[in-house]
């Protein structure tokens, strides 16, 4: 059985251990002291990670399946991921600041572009980034919901590593299959080259759809609901999304993760995010059960502060939305 | 299917010896391993199997009480609990909780197995359920630390071509679906014991044998026969219970019904 810790949220300890300005430090040395100085021979920040990580895979020959496919199979889990934000956040940022819920100092997922920031459309950054959504609506994962793609890979407890997973590739490659401990949920990528589900049909993880470029799996997602979020900001996409996802193997127990997300409705141009995904080589270890609805009791004190469920009602309102 | 001619024929066995096994006379299909393979999409204990490649009629299935072993003196009340108009007694599906084992083997579902030389991988489209089932030697110990779980702590080995899941570590639960007219519903303990024994009857079809061991509730274990049809043409769909599920433990107020209503 996996010895894997399952703590309260520590900032909630936090909180109530220390004064305001103190646990912007705390928070700031602790998200540093989690993090290793180098991930799979590559430094531990995601952009530095993105460019190494992809030249190092050029001399790297992968652990093939019989069938001669590069072999991803195991446990693994996400590093250089913040629950918080994909976004940058700045040591002079009001939020990294708060005496509530100090946010981490740190470079950010995003890669492209430059600036570590979602290239949102004005209308839709007043949404994201900490705005509407965070601010009127329940997390879909406060509901129980799904993290949804690729939010599943981030969560965790950021003293600890993050909730696992398990990548099984079952004989024949016709599927790639993608068993995550966050939400007890799968994800079931064809890769028989079949065209996506009708345009009708929409999906909170999506229709996924694997192939291989030389070593590399890429997952190419659409039929999105455009239900969850990708951050705890409330960062989001709709149901025009597209995604495509790619993971390099850099070592044995390493993997390049990169994710590109375009949606016209939203953002200004796609952009990119990266990390790494880091084998868990624990032996006997094995994905535990979530039953998120099991210890919901939170729901009733959103309510009656007026939070409303999401179901990406903020987007909806603006641009309309395919409604089911 | 197009006979090949003897000696091709010879040639082609001679040559795939080494990385897959002989043809099985009953066309069962195997692994390298030479075990048999459950890979495929299933339709499950939860339809009746019409043998359709296509079609089979979903249905409820619930345990038969002739199956069932006698009752322990007072041990009733445990198996039955009346209706109690709690969603938490009467039926926690209806708030998205886990289904658990053994209800969750004759969901009238589709249900994906994958199967490597090392772990069996189970998928529910019912409740997005996933098992992974690490195989090894017969009668093994689980592990001393179990926490209960809705799905417990599943082992798997071989008894010749039969596949033997044995599970341990169930919080007490809900037994099957059952549901009569007047409301109730059956439940298991925290001691339940379960085995799941399938086995190939031709290239399509499996027995599923389910022997339910509940000490708290049953004088001797006992034991159910279902079957399930594999369905290559099927694929699993995305279910996500909570996707309607907009209130607190299924205490809708009613501005939660005028919000879901007004979606």
């Amino acid at each position: 059985m996996g010895m894997r810790r399952y703590l309260l949220p520590f900032t909630l300890v936090v909180v109530i251990a220390w004064p305001g300005q103190a646990i912007a430090q705390l928070t700031a040395d602790r998200y540093s002291a989690d993090q290793p100085t180098s991930v799979g021979g590559c430094p531990a920040e995601p952009l530095a990670f993105h460019r190494c990580a992809l030249d190092r895979a050029k001399t790297f020959a992968p652990p093939r399946t019989p069938s001669g496919r590069p072999d991803l199979q195991g446990y693994w889990f996400a590093l250089l991921v913040s629950e918080y934000t994909v976004e940058s956040v700045a040591a002079d940022d009001p939020r990294a600041q708060s005496g509530v819920e100090p946010w981490e100092v740190w470079p950010g997922m995003v890669v492209d572009p430059l600036d570590r920031k979602i290239p949102y459309q004005p209308w839709a950054a007043a949404i994201g980034r900490a705005g509407e959504n965070r601010q009127q609506y329940i997390d879909p994962r406060t509901a129980c919901h799904t993290a949804g793609v690729p939010r599943l890979l981030q969560q965790g407890d950021i003293t600890a590593k993050r909730d696992p997973h398990q990548l099984v590739q079952p004989q024949g490659d016709n599927y790639v299959v993608w068993l995550f401990e966050d939400s007890h949920v799968y994800r079931v990528i064809r890769m028989d080259g079949r065209p996506h589900v009708g345009a009708d049909i929409t999906l909170w993880h999506g229709d996924s759809r694997g192939r291989w470029e030389g070593d590399t799996l890429v997952v190419d997602t659409t039929n999105l609901n455009g239900y969850t979020w990708l951050d705890d900001a409330g960062n989001f996409y709709t149901d025009a999304a597209h995604l495509v996802e790619r993971l390099t193997m850099i070592d044995r127990d390493t993997i390049h993760y990169e994710v590109t997300i375009e949606d016209p409705t939203v953002y200004t141009r796609p952009w990119t995010m990266a990390w790494a995904l880091v084998r868990e080589t624990e032996a006997g270890f094995q994905l535990l059960e979530e039953a998120c609805v099991e210890g919901d009791r939170d729901l009733p004190h959103f309510l009656e502060a007026g939070r409303k469920f999401y179901f990406g009602k903020s987007w909806k309102s603006r641009v309309g939305g395919r409604e089911r | 299917m197009h006979r090949l001619p003897l000696a091709a024929a010879v040639l082609l066995a001679a040559c795939s010896t080494a990385r897959a096994p002989a043809a099985d006379p009953q066309g069962i299909p195997r692994a390298a391993d030479g075990k048999p393979d459950f890979t495929g999409t299933w339709a499950g204990p939860g339809f009746v199997h019409t043998g359709n490649p296509d079609t089979d009629k979903p249905q409820v299935r619930l345990y038969t009480d002739a199956n069932m072993a006698p009752i322990k003196p007072d041990a009733r009340q445990l198996l039955y609990r009346p209706y109690a108009k709690n969603v938490l007694i009467d039926d926690p599906t209806a708030v998205c909780l886990p289904n658990g084992l053994t209800r969750q083997i004759p969901s009238p579902y589709a249900q994906q197995w994958i199967q490597t030389p090392t772990q069996l991988v189970i998928l529910y489209e019912y409740m997005h359920f996933f098992r992974v089932i690490p195989f090894g030697a017969p009668n093994r110990p689980h592990a001393p630390d179990l926490e209960p779980t809705y799905m417990g702590d599943s082992i798997a080995w071989w008894e010749d071509d039969t596949l033997v899941l044995d599970t341990v570590g169930l919080k007490a639960w809900m037994l099957d679906a059952y549901h009569p007219d007047d409301g109730g519903s059956r439940w298991h303990s925290d001691r339940m014991h379960v085995v799941e024994r399938l086995r190939f009857t031709d290239a399509a079809n499996a027995a599923y044998e389910v022997t339910i061991d509940d000490p708290a509730i049953f004088e001797r274990p006992w034991v159910e026969r279902w079957a399930m049809q594999r369905k290559d043409g099927w694929t699993i769909l995305e279910f996500i219970c909570e996707d309607n599920n907009r209130c607190v433990m299924g205490n809708c107020t009613p501005a939660d019904v005028q919000q879901s209503a007004s979606r």
